[in-house]
């Protein structure tokens, strides 16, 4: 091989390696943001009036131990924060600036609206959160009688090791007991913009406990199925 | 570069994926968005009218076996109408190409690289497209017909997978805006069937050129087919003004896609698979444009113009300024673009071509 | 006095004897000429001259295998001297002395005919004139004939042959007078008899596999095809070492074209030594793109046969116990020989899960990188959700984790093939399980992570070719790093690009992708093969001369 040659050579394989630099340089921070290590997963949303700002916004995540080893009591699994803010994304940055880690969506199984919240109108935040491209349409949406933050630190699931387990299952509940519908936020997203249809979500309550430490096993209870326009 | 020929199926694998990797974009929001609720009847309509033009081009072609568009405009008009035609095609290609690229680049950005620059996006297709334009002739159009049935299948499971979510009384009212709206303006939809411009390419290459009938109405049926599913999916399953805002209409819809706990939010398989299909119809269209150049020019070997293309494609996608820029020409510009050049103009040329060669037969009999 | 002179010895200090030899890195020795033209001389006819040829040119002053016998023919009356040439532990010994020493040396009916008699042949008288015809006395054709009852004579006229005969295990028989010599079969040497594949192992098929000696290989294939116009040529490749290969091919099946092209590519090298099947692998491929296999190679004389009979050419070299195959497509790197013996169902059942371990090879890891680092959420929550409380304490990232314990993999692997037989299986326990595990306790490797890289191992186990699996494993590190930079964007860029890459490739004159592309009609073609009744033509990329393999119906008992 003569020497314009060997050159080519040389300086092609530099510029597939700068290529590759290059790109792993400029995907990095996309990595970075995206990566599995740095994201915080959100199990469960809820949504109450706040006293300072607009809303008080509460997010549920799952705090697995690292070691396999024996089970621990059900209230070290989850991990419950509140914040209050003018706006569901404000209140996602709020979390994200507390937390360290970034918040992720797309594997938040429940939404979850205060029936004070609810009888002012929820359409704007339906709209906030379907416009998330990492909101599922197939979570669930629950109205609540009591404070949704209650509502959240209250529900533990009996029959199962993760909470999200337990709302996925809880809401397709529909086939074998009549007391529940699954209603998710696309069904609920296109029932308000459809002239035809109506919107509907499952109301849900607590038993009565005035103790936030009350353990309340198996006693989950979802009143009525009631149609609700908004 | 002639030494294998193309099967028919990989033919009908070309035209296909054009219609593809126009409507993962938003070629059935622009469809939807123009006929309302009557575009499933609108297509139908348009399939048919669209299969007599197929049939037109392969009557047209019988007179000159063997020989593509720019042989025919040699013919018509000696060398002026040739490099006319086949520059038109060039920049047709080369700038369609790059716009859709950028579209593409940018939703996927959005999607997944929220922090990158959508240069260098763009970048990584470009790269595919040079390493795969050096190879030889019939490597992509080879890959494309093993990555064809893979997308066709992803369509189909995406329709079937939303049947929970459709709500079927979205197609009334059955005729939409009107009829004249529907039927006489609807005749723009022709646009969609923008496959129809590698059918002029098609008879040199073909393995077995007496199939070209063939290959011309089964790949307009199949097109039809594919974009009935996706207009449909789409149809039933959103409002109208709903899928003005979206990136990629379908991609929403294969948001919904849930089979239990353990099957749900499909939506990236499904764009692997898309990608793929694009990177394939970069290929496709930089290797005719590049065919179309070296026919024009008479030049002997043609990878020496693969860097030049792929830069000149880069430097196209970063023209526009912004998202709404590039948008505005992949929905209006280019619909004039298909319908007045692909249809109007090439179908004009083919048919004068006729005319002229059957005078030249009635001389020489006189 | 001794003692003193220890003591001396003790204390004083002596400077250590460097050995001292180098190799200069410019030879100052004078290259050997090319000893071309000395091998083209042809024989002299005086045997003194000749015996001193064969001495200088095999150096019996320091061989010491090298054995000349001299002795003297006794034909006819007539006394000629003679000597033989032989490397010693090459030739069967019992061999030259019954059937080449003996006839020629003991007095025997055959070299005892006295007389000076011509052979008359025909007689005829007219006019008291006597006209008689006489064959003249030939020594060459009467040794050959009457003295030297030995199944393989040949007559050779020039050194260069004479030498490659006796390099083989042949004995040479020099003659005075005579300008030819006899170059005669009596190979004797040691070698390993047959044996089963050590790597291509069969449940219901044969269990033969190649030797290192060419001529029991080609014996091997021949008794499986058991036709006539199976034809091994002969070619000898390698200036120095002349290694004999074999080029064997269906003279009225395979194509024409495809047998000059195999011909004329093995023809013209120009190497000094062709050692093994691998070397001549590399020399005579088209391209070698990316460590893509393009022949294969096996070392079954079944699956020869069975290619052969398609129309294939097959080449065996001395010395390797392997033949290769030519032209070769992707579905033979990805079949074995237990598809053609099981029912199609379990055969194309068995194909299915061939074709899942490539994909699993390949992409695996690089799927794992792209979901965990773009695109988290197809992961079942579940999964997820076990997946993170094991990543909490692992120290390193994703790609730093996956890329360690891949290489760790192929440093096990290769380990496990030097490992002396003790330890041997120990290895393969304490590498896998005991390390894992122990890497798991000690916080530096999630588990999930293991269970993925040995899916991949074993998946690699599972292809039953090893140089496609072996590129197979190579590339999956591209598409490591490739889904690390851009998630599912990379990982389909690289799938696209390496799609066009292997459609681009040429094996032999037929595409490399064809059996697998759907666009090809013939239905024995595809991937999945069908029923054995069904197998009615040979694949059609092969361009054979006879196109069917059966009739349309081939069980005529059934009706």
């Amino acid at each position: 091989m003569n020497i314009p040659q060997i050159l080519k050579k040389i300086v092609i394989y530099i510029f597939i390696l700068f290529m590759i630099i290059l790109l792993i340089a400029s995907f990095s921070s996309s990595y970075a943001s995206l990566n599995i290590d740095n994201l915080a997963f959100v199990v469960a949303l809820g949504i109450d009036t706040g006293q300072t700002h607009q809303l008080k916004v509460t997010f549920q995540f799952t705090n697995l131990p690292s070691s396999m080893e024996g089970s621990s009591s059900k209230e070290s699994q989850t991990v419950n924060n509140t914040v209050e803010a003018p706006s569901i994304n404000t209140a996602i940055q709020l979390m994200n600036a507390y937390l360290g880690k970034k918040l992720n969506l797309s594997h938040c199984k429940l939404i979850i609206f205060s029936e004070e919240i609810a009888s002012q109108g929820v359409s704007e935040y339906i709209y906030t959160l379907m416009n998330d491209s990492q909101v599922r349409p197939s979570s669930n949406i629950i109205v609540s009688k009591c404070d949704a933050k209650t509502y959240i630190e209250e529900s533990f699931p009996s029959l199962e090791e993760l909470s999200s387990q337990y709302y996925e299952i809880f809401a397709q509940s529909d086939q074998y007991t009549g007391l529940v519908v699954n209603s998710t936020i696309g069904d609920f997203f296109n029932g308000l913009i459809c002239d035809e249809c109506s919107s509907y979500a499952i109301l849900g309550g607590l038993n009565s406990s005035q103790d936030a430490d009350f353990t309340i096993e198996g006693k989950r209870d979802s009143e009525n199925i009631r149609f609700s326009r908004f | 570069m002639n030494q294998t020929k193309l099967s028919s199926l990989e033919a009908i694998s070309l035209v296909l994926t054009i219609t593809i990797a126009h409507t993962v974009l938003s070629l059935p929001r622009i469809l939807l968005n123009s006929t309302k609720s009557a575009t499933l009847l609108n297509l139908l309509y348009v399939t048919g009218i669209v299969i007599l033009l197929a049939w037109l081009i392969y009557y047209c072609f019988k007179k000159f076996p063997g020989q593509d568009i720019l042989d025919v405009s040699h013919f018509l008009g000696g060398n002026i109408l040739k490099n006319i035609v086949g520059s038109l095609f060039i920049l047709y290609f080369v700038v369609s190409s790059s716009i859709l690229l950028r579209n593409f680049s940018q939703s996927i950005q959005v999607i997944y690289f929220p922090m990158t620059n959508v240069t260098f996006v763009i970048l990584f297709f470009i790269i595919a497209m040079t390493i795969v334009n050096y190879l030889s002739f019939h490597a992509s159009f080879k890959a494309t017909s093993f990555i064809m049935p893979f997308a066709i299948i992803s369509v189909l499971f995406l329709f079937l997978a939303n049947i929970d979510n459709f709500s079927f009384s979205r197609m009334f009212p059955l005729l939409g805006d009107g009829i004249i709206d529907t039927f006489i303006t609807g005749i723009g939809n022709v646009s969609a069937f923008c496959g129809i411009s590698v059918l002029y390419f098609l008879p040199p290459l073909l393995k077995k050129p007496e199939n070209y009938k063939k290959i011309c109405i089964a790949s307009i049926i199949i097109s039809a087919i594919y974009l009935f599913l996706c207009v449909a999916t789409l149809l039933f399953m959103f409002e109208f003004f709903i899928s003005n805002d979206e990136l990629m209409p379908l991609y929403s819809a294969t948001r919904y896609i849930e089979f239990g706990s353990f099957v749900q939010r499909l939506e990236s398989v499904f764009l692997l698979v898309w990608m793929i299909v694009f990177v394939c119809y970069l290929g496709i269209t930089s290797k005719i444009s590049i065919l179309c150049f070296k026919k024009i020019t008479k030049i002997k070997y043609h990878k020496p113009l693969v860097l030049p293309f792929s830069l000149f494609m880069f430097a196209i996608t970063l023209l526009p300024k912004n998202y709404a820029e590039s948008i505005f020409f992949e929905n209006t510009i280019f619909r004039y673009c298909v319908w007045f050049f692909i249809f109007a103009f090439c179908i004009g040329i083919l048919l004068i071509a006729n005319w002229k060669m059957r005078t030249n037969k009635k001389e020489e009999i006189s | 006095m001794p003692l003193l002179e220890k003591l001396a010895h003790f204390l004083t200090w002596v400077p250590e004897k460097d050995y001292e030899f180098y190799l200069p890195e410019e030879s100052s020795t004078q290259p050997v000429p090319e000893e071309n033209k000395t091998q083209q001389q042809a024989i002299f006819p005086s045997v003194a001259v000749n015996l001193e040829y064969v001495k200088t040119a095999y150096n019996t002053m320091l061989n010491s295998d090298i054995v000349i016998r001299e002795f003297n023919i006794l034909a006819r009356n007539r006394q000629y001297e003679a000597f033989i040439l032989f490397i010693d532990g090459m030739v069967n010994s019992t061999m030259i002395n019954d059937f080449i020493l003996k006839p020629l040396m003991l007095r025997n009916s055959a070299n005892s005919f006295e007389g000076e008699q011509d052979r008359v042949i025909a007689e005829a008288v007219t006019n008291n004139i006597t006209v008689r015809k006489i064959k003249k006395f030939d020594i060459v054709s009467y040794i050959t004939s009457c003295l030297l009852p030995q199944n393989s004579v040949k007559q050779v006229h020039t050194f260069s042959e004479i030498f490659s005969g006796v390099n083989s295990g042949n004995c040479a028989l020099f003659i005075d007078t005579l300008n030819v010599v006899f170059d005669i079969e009596v190979k004797g040497f040691k070698q390993r008899s047959v044996s089963q594949p050590q790597n291509e192992t069969v449940i219901k098929g044969p269990h033969e596999a190649f030797v290192e000696n060419l001529r029991t290989n080609t014996s091997l294939l021949r008794k499986i095809v058991n036709n006539e116009n199976l034809i091994m040529e002969s070619v000898s490749v390698g200036n120095i070492t002349k290694t004999k290969c074999a080029i064997c091919y269906m003279k009225n099946i395979a194509n024409d074209d495809l047998i000059s092209e195999v011909q004329y590519r093995i023809h013209n090298l120009q190497i000094d030594s062709l050692l093994s099947v691998g070397q001549l692998e590399q020399l005579i491929v088209d391209q070698n793109t990316l460590g893509i296999p393009e022949i294969l190679s096996t070392e079954r004389p079944d699956k020869t046969s069975q290619y052969l009979l398609q129309g294939r050419v097959a080449v065996l070299v001395n010395g390797s116990p392997y033949a290769v195959i030519m032209p070769a497509t992707i579905s033979d790197f990805m079949s074995s020989t237990e598809d053609a013996n099981l029912k199609p169902y379990f055969a194309n059942f068995l194909k299915g899960l061939r074709l899942l371990a490539a994909f699993i090879t390949l992409l695996l890891p690089g799927l794992y990188v792209a979901i965990t680092c773009f695109h988290q959420e197809i992961l079942p929550t579940e999964l997820l959700f076990s997946i993170l409380p094991t990543r909490q304490n692992v120290p390193f990232p994703v790609i730093i984790e996956i890329l360690t314990l891949e290489i760790s993999f192929e440093l096990i692997r290769e380990a496990g093939l030097r490992v002396p037989s003790p330890i041997g299986s120990t290895i393969g326990i304490v590498g896998a399980l005991v390390l894992g595990q122990a890497a798991v306790s000690a916080g530096i490797i999630s588990p999930i992570l293991i269970i993925i890289v040995a899916i991949t191992g074993i998946a690699s186990f599972a292809i039953p070719d090893f140089s496609f699996g072996f590129h197979l494993r190579f590339f999956r590190f591209i598409f490591i790093l490739l889904g690390f930079i851009a998630g599912f964007l990379g990982i389909s860029i690289g799938i696209f690009v390496y799609l066009c890459i292997l459609c681009n490739l040429k094996s032999f004159g037929t595409s490399f992708i064809t059996s697998a592309c759907t666009c090809s009609n013939k239905k024995s073609n595809d991937y999945f093969i069908p029923p054995i009744w069904k197998q009615e033509k040979r694949p059609a990329f092969l361009s054979t001369k006879k196109e069917k393999n059966q009739e349309a119906i081939s069980m005529k008992w059934k009706n």
